[in-house]
């Protein structure tokens, strides 16, 4: 798993690239953590470089996602552009239900920026 | 087609695992749909032996097996490590995101056929099958 930050408008975006499975989950968790910061981060994941996930993976955007409703004054964490297959297990876990999932990167921005 | 692979019990191996079986799988002219859902599936497979079978120590192998012909993809994956204990697992709550637990759900949801038996040697052989009239845009 390879990652770039960068930020636009106060949005934190995580590009991710490369399986997010068991073997990267330590190394996935500790980057969200460290992203979800306090009060009023908004952290968007790019998931449009991720061509598979597992239960590992899954538990960690469950993870970051209660951590960033946890943070005092609310945090602001979602994800976009998952591609059919990350979806797909998005679907099977019902993850979909709870985690915000928004079709592209710019879809994500936008409701980031409209929820700030 | 038909090919092994021996895999040491360490989760970094399961990359190499995957691009094995993507490889063989696309030069059979599977859907790459049910590529990608097939490579998920076994992920979890090899990660529950890795974990719980062996509590990821490094140094013992596990053997993969590869069958691709006209009507299926049959992925094998012999371990000698702790058996499986089905009175253990749990299934999820779906209605309850968790922070994990989804790894048997998902090898049922994402294969057509999912079989365990034990073996002479004492050790358990998982069977992963996947159709390929199952090109994955009927499954719900």
């Amino acid at each position: 798993m390879d990652h770039e930050i960068e930020t636009q408008d106060g949005i934190k975006i995580v590009h991710l690239s490369g399986p997010l499975d068991v073997s990267q989950a330590l190394a996935l968790r500790e980057l969200l953590g460290a992203q979800i910061d306090g009060p009023g981060a908004r952290v968007l994941i790019d998931l449009s470089g991720v061509p598979l996930i597992d239960s590992s993976g899954i538990g960690v955007m469950v993870s970051a996602h209660r951590r960033a409703d946890g943070v005092g004054g609310g945090a602001a964490f979602a994800l976009a552009g998952a591609g059919a297959t990350v979806a797909r297990v998005f679907a099977l876990t019902r993850t979909d239900r709870l985690l915000r999932l928004y079709d592209s990167v710019p879809d994500g921005v936008e409701a980031l920026r409209v929820a700030s | 087609m038909h090919d092994t692979l021996v895999l040491p019990t360490q989760l970094t191996a399961i990359d190499d695992a995957r691009r094995w079986t993507s490889d063989h799988a696309h030069g059979a002219q599977f859907d790459p749909t049910a590529i990608a859902e097939v490579e998920v599936a076994m992920t979890e497979a090899l990660s529950n032996v890795i974990v719980h079978s062996y509590d990821e120590q490094p140094g013992e192998q596990l053997l993969l097996s590869l069958d691709i012909d006209d009507d299926r993809l049959a992925l094998g994956i012999r371990d000698r490590g702790r058996p499986f204990d089905p009175a253990q697992y749990r299934a999820p709550d779906l209605d309850e995101p968790a922070e994990g637990g989804y790894g048997v759900h998902l090898i049922e949801a994402l294969m057509d056929e999912v079989t365990r038996r034990p073996l002479a040697d004492g050790g358990t052989l998982v069977l992963l099958v996947r159709y390929r009239s199952n090109d994955g845009r009927d499954r719900s």
